[in-house]
């Protein structure tokens, strides 16, 4: 645990009139621009594009989209991308290092990794037998070796992964997203989570739109049965139909008497919200997808979470087509119930990794193939990695001091790890970055200065990146 | 570099020339400084030139006239008052040269307009005025208007002449009222959060007058609903929520007993400033009977506890330091409409707000306990509980022995606390346990027994008896802590740094919380005395340094007893082993004579005792030292500064007029500062809050935020008119029924092309979230109205996933309760009053979005709850005698119900026309005439509801 400060106040804004107050006064004042919902465009279609904070990029952007494939639990470093032959050595034996604190405090023997690593591509990153279709991929991979967190807590540490806060009601990184650079696409939200079965720990707070307008916040979408909460209509479109007619009849006397900006607003955001309803499902179908494309995600894999997770990511493929800039993917409901291995760490992360390897890599594939990566960035990370010694004898409790996450597509150099663990994969001692590091250089890659990109609450200017964040600069191509 | 050099080429010199080129001129356009120029500091200078001296650059500040004309270093001055060309700042800011120029790094330049502000405001003397919301309230001198005889009052006079200022050349018409129907139903959802009904529509159309109106005013506010409607403003600003979010989302006890405090309070008009006293030190106070409780006022002091929590953190004391912080921005925000949580790490950027004074409030938090109280729901209670004490206490004094103090090996062992004043400084809830040195116990068949002496006991009057103690705090300074105890079914808790959630779960903190079980069967539950001693050991390697207190409960039927507590450095210490008792007990016999009298006024009390309903349980706010927290530097938990007294702000010491003892945790003291009449924050922060309910703007429009960031009031006259109003007494339902007598509330909706500095009248308004759903029970005839108790547990969709999900839904229709009853559980927030903006339960919220996005129309066209209330309305229309009623007829009750006003005749043809529709629609060629014609009916009219709550004349007010 670092001993650093964690809650500052924020950036200090050099504009006295900022966006939003312009915005504001635009639309009259009236929290006409404080959104609660689903979907990411505003209805007051405002001749000034009101639904992004950016009137334009700060830079030339290298992503247009973001797939965040988050792997609920902590995946531990030294069994996936973070190779430590010299674990083998201690395997068994006390571990040398002093241990700070972990959440469960039954610390055990070094345990050496149960998985052989694998050099892949052209580039021979090194990558586990966990993920065989990943480690095919391993050219477009960035590997960062040296991630840290300030938590041990699962939610501490998800909140903080998502909003770059520790506690829950701050912006998540995929509504600041939405927030500064909307949706590119009128009928379909900003920022997306394909919800696999497995709402992270922390809950909807990782997907709140916190502060900014309430429209930001994560539309949850699933990957089957109904998508999206209320999109589907309860009766007949005939019926549907006819009380649409005398609702508009009823809505244009009463705008006429009313007269007010915030009614006739009303009005069209319920005629964008019958379109929706034909949108939504169209998106959420994946009838269409050729049969090589279903095989190659796992649409027929044996493993019914394989098949989860391929319809998830395909999903995450269709949204970023549209035009969605952030796209969530949560893990399904595997039996080690996500990567949290406090025990039986060689089952539980085999089943993990069962679920989500060849998904990942058919994402992956399927993204350059319609040349959709180099505009995509790909993120991979957990909230935190996993100790190198052993929880009780053949589990990992949680490692917030070093752990692996990797990105591809988007602008970043494939092929490569940054930044390095010690020996035994236990602390980052080599380039150590944070989790906002993680989020400047996501926002960079988006053509976003993390710094410049704000939103004033109770009196401060807030940001995605507190007063923290430096570039992974060997990330960025 | 030298600055005056830079002053002859600057472009300043344009406005500058333009300024002083004639002083008539300037002293014409006098500028003000509050509205024009602080402004522009706070936004461009302050950050680096502010309040916050380790941020500060160059040693230069530029929030106060003392700083901004001193002479620095460089021999130059940023401000020379009446001389603008003197000035460095201007050149600064005007500097060509972006490397020269301020503010630095590429920041966008400060404007030419704002640049010529600054130079007229430094050539006619730069005097600065204290920020509006730090300063004293005064009481205004009432504005003289032209339209006089548009005004109803003085609160009419000061809202006229912001209007007739800002339109010297011509003449402003006030605005024109709103028609008697819309003004029904505006009041009925701002006083009652629910829609009129068609009788007070229609008696109020007939007879629109001034007194039928305050008579209907009067009315609302004396309704149980008013205290449901402003109840969840209140809650609102509260975070108030009844689970922790996290990982699992645990419940937070009895949360909604808050709810019905809150509801209650304000039904019952509690004077503004004994409600605020009460949420910070209600336990503190002399007891208020109410809600059949003897003493409601604790239930308020939830509020300091209803944010999230985390289970088993690996950092306690960061754990409990952030908890904290989101108590102190609640009290920032919701008490003096400031961003004190703001100067966590660091003095603030741009108010004269220090670390220091979030560290006073933080203090004041770190020393307040979170308890599961007992409240007595019979107010005889205390006073049986305290005769059978003084009874035992008589005949004690009767017996003539002194307790012995006893011998401890202080090398190996330390005593933190040996009860042996029978725990005077232990705080108690409930009545088992007490603060006696007596030495006698009551048997339970009412015979007299010897008792230990000093100990802290809940057995020593009645063993059936519930409650807990805790002990003060102490830091750990030994690895091992021990509790000599005896007892049974009870609980003993060691809670270190006020982190209390290993009740619900474990892990680190495993077995800091511990049953005491009950000994082998050849102790009788019925002899206490006879209970042999145990030593409970408790290993606390990880927490030395930290601050702990012990706790006793006995809420179960056993009970407990606490000799002592001690610390040592190894897990068994002979002389803990060997402690004896004080043998006071086994020397005696109970061969004094005892007066009958007395034990028999012990067995009266302790019996009638027994016969009064038992207490509640509620979450309620408790002292439990007195220690000034240090600034913790940069935000740090691990890093301290000075030490911060506690409840001494700096922004409350000028304000206040009188010093207040410090007991405690302070917040005794707090509350008294906070609430003075002379101190202006709550007042203030309170008079616009109203203000902003009842006209959807406040009259600072950002009513979380009076710092030098938020938005300066539109009239801070009748700001302060108002809080002086609060200040002096008056209650929240006079002030409400005043605004609402006024013209002003009259006034059509509508907008003006005046500038943000006059008032507005009211604009078009959403309904709340709370409101719509209310407002669609009661049209539907299904609104259960019935008042209080627990929450209705909230309705799980598909969509709702994720750890601690409750095992099962509640109903759809939220069991036809009205919003305020919904529960609020933070992992598991209800979509409609989500996609309708409720506020996020995270900090306070004084102003809600009013947001409009296609999730709402989804969910009234599509939700199940949407479709269940008009199926309901549907067939309370075409059921029983309601099918004889004519098409039209009940066409003109939905109008009414939906809408508050009849049918016109165009809209009652197309209602008709609808019918028919939908009944050819629903003709069913296998079932004979009159099922079809019932089940048309019944689809026909269900059809038709729901065009109605879809209509935007149902969710908007005129």
């Amino acid at each position: 645990m670092t001993n650093e400060p964690r809650h500052h106040c924020g950036q200090f804004r050099d504009l006295a009139c900022s966006r939003r107050d312009m915005l504001r006064s635009v639309s009259g004042g009236f929290g006409m621009l404080a959104f609660a919902g689903l979907f990411g465009r505003n209805a007051l279609a405002s001749p000034i594009d009101a639904d992004r904070a950016l009137a334009s990029t700060h830079f030339k952007p290298r992503a247009r989209s973001v797939i965040f494939l988050y792997m609920d639990g902590g995946p531990a470093q030294m069994d996936t991308f973070d190779p430590k032959p010299r674990l083998v050595d201690y395997d068994g034996k006390p571990f040398p290092l002093v241990a700070a604190p972990t959440q469960f405090n039954n610390n055990g023997n070094t345990l050496a990794s149960p998985w052989k690593f694998r050099n892949y591509g052209q580039s021979g990153l090194p990558v586990s037998d966990l993920f065989p279709h990943v480690g095919a991929m391993a050219d477009e991979l960035c590997v960062v070796r040296s991630m840290t967190s300030d938590f041990s807590e699962h939610t501490n540490a998800n909140y903080f992964l998502h909003t770059g806060s520790g506690i829950p009601g701050r912006p998540s990184m995929g509504a600041w997203t939405s927030y500064g650079l909307g949706s590119e696409n009128d009928n379909l939200p900003g920022f997306v989570v394909v919800e696999g079965g497995l709402i992270p720990p922390g809950g909807l707070d990782c997907f709140s739109a916190g502060f900014v307008p309430a429209r930001h916040q994560g539309s949850i979408m699933r990957p089957t049965g109904e998508a999206i909460t209320d999109a589907t209509p309860r009766e007949s479109l005939e019926a549907q139909s006819r009380k649409r007619q005398l609702i508009a009849r009823l809505d244009s006397q009463f705008a006429h008497d009313a007269r007010a900006e915030a009614v006739d607003s009303a009005i069209k955001n319920h005629e964008l919200a019958y379109r929706m309803q034909s949108a939504v499902p169209e998106l959420a179908s994946l009838d269409g997808e050729s049969a090589e494309t279903k095989a190659l995600y796992g649409f027929d894999a044996p493993d019914p979470n394989t098949r989860t997770y391929a319809r998830e990511c395909c999903l995450a493929r269709r949204l970023v087509e549209r035009g969605v800039r952030f796209v969530e993917v949560t893990c399904p409901r595997t039996i080690g119930d996500r990567w949290d291995q406090h025990s039986d760490l060689k089952a539980g992360h085999e089943a993990n990794a069962r679920a989500v390897d060849q998904p990942i890599a058919a994402l992956l594939t399927d993204l350059k193939r319609r040349g959709l990566l180099e505009s995509t960035l790909v993120v991979w990370s957990a909230e935190f990695g996993r100790t190198p010694f052993a929880q009780g004898t053949d589990g990992r409790d949680h490692n917030p001091f070093g752990f692996s996450m990797w990105m591809a597509g988007g602008g970043v150099r494939g092929g490569i790890a940054i930044g390095a663990t010690d020996e035994f994969g236990y602390r980052a001692v080599d380039k150590p970055y944070k989790i906002h590091d993680l989020h400047a250089t996501m926002f960079h890659l988006l053509g976003v200065d993390h710094r410049r990109l704000t939103f004033r609450s109770g009196g401060r200017d807030m940001r995605l990146t507190d007063v923290h964040g430096e570039l992974i600069v060997d990330a960025i191509a | 570099m030298s600055f005056a050099s830079h002053l002859l080429c600057v472009g300043l010199a344009a406005s500058s020339a333009n300024a002083s080129s004639s002083s008539a001129a300037v002293a014409a356009a006098r500028v003000d400084f509050a509205r024009e120029v602080r402004p522009v500091l706070v936004a461009r200078c302050f950050a680096c030139h502010g309040p916050d001296a380790d941020a500060r650059k160059a040693g230069l500040r530029l929030d106060t006239f003392e700083g901004a004309t001193a002479e620095l270093k460089s021999g130059i001055r940023a401000i020379v008052p009446g001389d603008a060309s003197a000035s460095a700042l201007l050149a600064r800011v005007a500097h060509a040269d972006s490397e020269e120029r301020m503010p630095p790094d590429g920041r966008e330049p400060v404007t030419p307009a704002e640049i010529a502000s600054i130079a007229r405001w430094i050539e006619s003397g730069a005097e600065y005025t204290a920020p509006w919301a730090f300063s004293p309230m005064t009481q205004p001198t009432v504005p003289t208007v032209r339209g006089d005889a548009w005004c109803r009052s003085d609160i009419d006079r000061f809202v006229l002449a912001t209007q007739e200022a800002v339109s010297i050349t011509s003449t402003v018409a006030p605005p024109i009222d709103v028609d008697a129907t819309s003004l029904m139903r505006r009041a009925s959802f701002d006083l009652r959060g629910l829609p009129p009904s068609e009788a007070e529509i229609k008696a109020f159309a007939a007879d629109p007058s001034d007194a039928n109106f305050a008579a209907f005013v009067d009315r609302s506010l004396a309704s149980e609903a008013f205290g449901e409607r402003w109840g969840r403003h209140w809650l609102d600003l509260a975070r108030y929520a009844e689970t922790l979010a996290h990982e699992f989302d645990y419940d937070i006890p009895s949360a909604w007993r808050y709810r019905e405090y809150v509801i209650d309070a304000l039904n019952r008009d509690v004077p503004p400033a004994r409600f605020v006293a009460e949420h910070l030190a209600g336990d503190l106070l002399e007891p208020r009977a109410s809600m059949g409780l003897a003493n409601a006022a604790p239930l308020a002091t939830a509020w300091w506890f209803l944010g999230p929590a985390t289970h088993a953190p690996v950092d306690v004391r960061q754990d409990e330091a952030d908890r904290i912080a989101g108590a102190v921005d609640v009290v920032g925000r919701s008490l003096f409409g400031l961003s004190i949580a703001c100067a966590r790490c660091h003095d603030h950027k741009f108010d004269p707000i220090l670390a220091r004074d979030f560290y006073a409030l933080a203090g004041v938090a770190r020393n307040t306990r979170r308890v599961e109280g007992f409240i007595d729901t019979d107010a005889r209670a205390a006073t049986l509980a305290n005769d059978a004490r003084a009874a035992l206490n008589d005949a004690s004094i009767a017996l003539g022995v002194a307790p012995q103090p006893r011998a401890l090996d202080a090398s190996i062992v330390t005593r933190i606390d040996d009860a042996t004043d029978g725990g005077r400084a232990w705080s108690r809830a409930g009545h088992a346990f007490d603060a006696s040195t007596a030495l006698l116990a009551l048997n339970d068949d009412g015979s007299l027994a010897l008792a230990e002496s000093g100990t802290i006991d809940s057995a020593r009057l009645d063993a059936q008896l519930v409650g807990s103690a805790r002990s003060p705090a102490f830091p750990l300074t030994k690895r091992f802590l021990h509790l000599r105890v005896r007892g049974r079914e009870s609980w003993i808790r060691t809670i270190i740094d006020n982190y209390w959630l290993d009740d619900r779960n474990g892990l680190l903190f495993e077995g800091m919380r511990r049953e005491l079980p009950a000994p082998d069967a050849s102790y009788a539950a019925s002899d206490p005395r006879a209970y042999p001693w145990r030593i409970e050991t408790f290993d606390m390697q990880r927490f030395i340094g930290e601050r702990a207190y012990v706790e006793l409960i006995d809420d179960r039927g056993g009970w407990i007893e606490l000799d002592a507590i001690m610390e040592s450095d190894e897990s068994t210490a002979s002389a803990v082993e060997t402690w004896d008792v004080d043998g006071i007990a086994s020397a005696l016999e109970l061969t004094t004579p005892l007066s009958e009298p007395i034990r028999l006024r012990a067995v009266g009390a302790r019996d009638a005792l027994r016969a009064c309903s038992p207490p509640i349980r509620a979450l309620v706010a408790e002292d439990s030292g007195a220690f000034d927290e240090p600034v913790h530097m940069r935000g740090s938990s691990r890093n301290y500064g000075e030490l911060a007294p506690r409840a001494q702000l700096s922004i409350l010491s000028a304000a206040s007029t009188h010093a207040v003892a410090l007991d405690g945790s302070g917040r005794l003291a707090l509350a008294q500062t906070i609430t003075d009449p002379a101190t202006p924050y709550l007042w203030r922060t309170l008079a616009n809050r109203v203000w902003l309910k009842l006209f959807g703007r406040g009259i600072a429009e950002t009513p979380d935020d009076f710092g030098q960031l938020g938005a300066a009031p539109w009239s801070t006259e009748l700001l302060d008119h108002l809080a002086l109003k609060l200040a002096r007494g008056a209650t929240l339902k006079q002030l409400i029924r005043e605004v609402m007598l006024t013209r002003a509330y009259r006034s059509a909706a509508g907008s003006t092309e005046l500038p943000s500095s006059a008032w507005q009248p009211l604009p078009v308004r959403r309904l709340d979230a709370e409101s719509i759903r209310d407002a669609m029970l009661v049209a539907s005839g299904t609104l259960d109205a019935s008042a209080g108790g627990p929450s209705v547990p909230v309705h799980l969709s598909e969509h709702m996933q994720g750890r601690g999900r409750p095992g099962a839904s509640g109903p759809v229709d939220g069991a036809s309760r009205r919003s305020v009853y919904l529960e609020v559980r933070r992992n598991f927030l209800d979509p409609f009053m989500q996609a309708f903006d409720q506020p996020l339960p995270s900090t306070t919220c004084g102003r809600r979005h009013a947001s409009n996005v296609p999730a709402q129309s989804l969910a009234l066209l599509n939700s199940e709850l949407v479709h269940l209330l008009a199926a309901r309305w549907g067939e309370q229309l075409s059921s029983g005698a309601q099918r004889e009623v004519s098409d039209d007829a009940r066409i003109d009750s939905m109008w009414y119900a939906a809408f508050a006003r009849a049918p016109r005749t165009d809209e009652r043809r197309e209602a008709r026309e609808f019918l028919t529709l939908e009944r050819g629609a629903t003709t069913d060629a296998t079932v004979d005439a009159t099922t079809n014609a019932s089940a048309q009916d019944s689809a026909a009219f269900t059809a038709l509801a729901h065009a109605l709550f879809c209509a935007k004349e149902f969710v908007f007010l005129r």
